[in-house]
């Protein structure tokens, strides 16, 4: 029996005969790799689409709609999954967005505000170098962190709505929140005024409860990840160093071979590398300024500050959500002494200072903090044993310290204290000015082609790394951010 | 042949990866068309979904699929694959890596057709859509029984029939849905078929 196949429609002007083959070899590794996160992922999105009918009956229900509107409403939701599915296939590449301008730069690339061509939209871009990704051990972790801006409906969290790649780069587009960062603004105002710091460490404490509720663990809780929205409530953003304890999270599984490399959240030398520093002559400045903008730039180089980081994280004993509590403690302290509570001049020092924390810890007698503050401190910064948040958050929000918030009503619908001036869509006064040396600029090679790691015409076998690393928010409102 | 140690942690992770290959996954519901959504839009991407994982597992099999090994597009002694197209203007008899390589190729070209697969919002499919779609499935499932009838010990040999069967599955119960391939063109994998899908 003899099959001849069908007369293809070949597109004239291509000269096929000079192609080289399409057919790129795979290892067996990455293939069982890729097939095994994409099941997870059709179902992910089955069951994604069946919840979304779901929440739509419930509301339609509570709402007491007529049958006509109810099928009105329908309609509407099935043709937006219609849509849906059809720009799964689209390509994003990153000529569909102009840069503005650069926000912050970190250790694989830098986050900018860019616009949307064909909306307008306006997003904050975050762009990876691969090769500083891969070969810094950091998949796990960039993998995390688009998991959970992806699954992220919360409005405590930075919304991602598309995330894409090209050769050389991995891109994370998402909600672009224009007060800056918490960093930002203690280098400008030094110290905070107690309501002021009680506010934010109120709503960081519901931030950080929304993010374990969802089975994440943020891990790397700073002033740089915390970000200042319009209205002046918070952000969080960076989940470079969370994890959620799922397979793909853990970086055993992008490393060939038998050898078993560090975690990069492991205590390490890569802290004394501060070799990415950009402060430059900015160091010239106000000391105390000085210092902390020089604090920014360890914070940047490579695997980040230990400033914020619990103990048992740095002491590898194994640690738990109450990590990230002890992290709002040092916030606090830095926030109301102006200063974090293990400062040294290297991170390796200051690491010690962080393990040896119970003789180091010290709140400065010329400071003058309230009783309660003082306690809330001490019973954050503490062993993991002892720490307030063992019996979840609500731990934290019964402390004294918070007697004046009122937790039972929706803290961001309440009136912030300090409210970003914004005078423009596109003002990025709010954030430190940086340095235009960008992987963005860098346009000497067509490298910057929508690119499926797993399409024929590519095929490295590091690549299996950015598997199904694509993504689109299914709510983007047809390319506008939601406001 | 296990490539992982039990008990260890790799081996640990590598057990839960391969249970979500088959947990409660009911892949024949999953391939079904939501009430209310746009069949074509829902066929679009499941097609270039099943195009980029066919190639992969060609991919992973292709060091010995050669000109030596398979001199002939084949699916067993019963059935031979020819190429036709504007150059090879009569059903001609290619090796399977010639073959494989004019097939991928004219898929892409395919789905990367903006007038055939169309990926701006309101631009329409055109007529003949379903039809182009019906030989890019049956081109990929040739890619099926020759691997399957030809090279299976390689991908037993990698630890990944289970990859396989469930990329497979998956394919089938899509295109029995919509009825996208002819029975005839099953055929070759028919026995197997019956045994892996219910
Ligand atoms: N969504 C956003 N909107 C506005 N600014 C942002 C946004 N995300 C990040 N930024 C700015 O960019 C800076 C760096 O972002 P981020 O911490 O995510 O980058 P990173 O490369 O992961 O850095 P790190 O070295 O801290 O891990 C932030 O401190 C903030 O100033």
């Amino acid at each position: 029996q003899i099959q001849t196949s069908p007369v293809p429609v070949r597109k004239g002007g291509k000269d096929e005969e000079k192609r080289e083959s399409r057919i790129k070899s795979y290892s067996p590794f990455a293939f069982k790799f890729y097939m095994e996160q994409h099941v997870e992922n059709v179902i992910k999105t089955y069951q994604q689409k069946i919840n979304r009918r779901l929440q739509l009956e419930q509301e339609m229900a509570k709402a007491g709609l007529s049958e006509a509107e109810q099928e009105q409403m329908r309609k509407i939701l099935y043709q937006k999954e219609s849509n849906y599915n059809r720009l799964k296939r689209a390509k994003m590449d990153k000529s569909m967005f102009v840069k503005i301008k650069t926000l912050g730069i970190g250790a694989f690339g830098e986050v900018c505000l860019a616009c949307k061509v064909d909306t307008n939209a306006l997003y904050a871009m975050k762009t990876l170098r691969k090769k500083d990704v891969l070969s810094r051990n950091q998949v796990a972790h960039v993998k995390a962190e688009r998991d959970i801006l992806a699954e992220a409906d919360n409005e405590w969290v930075v919304k991602l709505y598309y995330s894409f790649q090209d050769r050389d780069s991995l891109y994370f587009v998402m909600d672009y929140i224009p007060g800056g960062d918490m960093m930002s603004l203690l280098i400008r105002m030094e110290v905070f005024p107690e309501n002021l710091a009680r506010f934010y460490v109120a709503e960081l404490t519901l931030a950080i409860e929304s993010v374990h509720k969802m089975g994440f663990i943020h891990r790397d809780i700073k002033p740089d990840n915390i970000l200042i929205d319009l209205d002046g409530h918070i952000k969080l953003t960076d989940f470079g160093l969370c994890t959620g304890f799922r397979w793909t999270h853990n970086s055993k599984y992008y490393q060939k071979g038998s050898h078993i490399r560090q975690d990069s959240m492991e205590p390490s030398d890569l802290w004394d590398d501060v070799s990415n520093c950009r402060c430059g002559d900015r160091l010239k400045t106000l000391e105390q300024r000085a210092k902390k903008q020089h604090q920014r730039c360890l914070a940047h180089s490579l695997v980040g500050t230990p400033n914020y980081i619990a103990p048992e994280v740095l002491l590898r004993k194994g640690y738990t959500q109450l990590c990230d509590w002890w992290s709002v403690g040092v916030i606090l302290f830095e926030m109301l002494v102006g200063q974090p509570p293990f400062l040294a001049p290297s991170p390796t020092e200051t690491q010690l200072k962080v393990i040896n924390w119970e003789n180091t810890l010290h709140i400065p007698s010329q400071v003058k903090l309230s009783p309660e503050a003082s306690d809330l401190i001490t019973k954050l910064c503490c062993s993991a044993e002892e720490r307030l948040g063992r019996n979840g958050a609500d731990d934290i929000k019964a402390h004294p310290f918070f007697d004046s918030i009122d937790f039972s009503t929706d803290c961001r619908r309440q009136p912030a204290p300090y409210i970003p001036k914004i005078s423009h869509p596109t003002d990025t006064s709010n954030f430190d000015p940086v340095e235009e040396d960008s992987p963005w600029n860098d346009t000497s090679e067509d490298n910057t082609r929508a690119w499926d790691p797993q399409a024929p015409s590519s095929g490295k076998h590091t690549e299996h790394a950015f598997y199904e690393f694509t993504f689109r928010r299914f709510f983007d409102d047809n390319g506008y951010p939601f406001r | 042949k296990r490539k992982f140690e039990p008990g260890t942690q790799r081996f640990e992770l590598h057990k839960k990866a391969q249970a979500s290959l088959n947990a409660g996954l009911d892949l024949k519901l999953v391939v079904q068309l939501p009430p209310g959504e746009d069949l074509h839009d829902w066929v679009a991407v499941h097609v270039v979904d099943f195009f980029n994982r066919v190639n992969l597992i060609y991919g992973t099999i292709n060091d010995c699929c050669t000109e030596k090994s398979c001199p002939v597009m084949s699916g067993g002694p019963k059935y031979e694959y020819r190429w036709q197209d504007e150059k090879y203007r009569k059903p001609t008899a290619l090796s399977a890596p010639q073959y494989m390589n004019l097939l991928m190729d004219w898929i892409e070209v395919q789905i990367n057709n903006e007038d055939l697969f169309p990926t701006n919002i309101g631009t329409p499919f055109p007529k003949n859509f379903l039809q182009v779609v019906k030989k890019i499935l049956s081109r990929l499932f040739r890619v099926f029984v020759h691997v399957y009838i030809h090279h299976f010990d390689r991908i037993a040999q990698m630890g990944s029939e289970a990859h396989v069967n469930t990329c497979y599955k998956h394919f089938y119960y899509f295109v029995k849905e919509f009825s996208l391939i002819d029975t005839k063109e099953l055929e070759p994998l028919k026995e197997m078929t019956s045994r892996m899908c219910h």
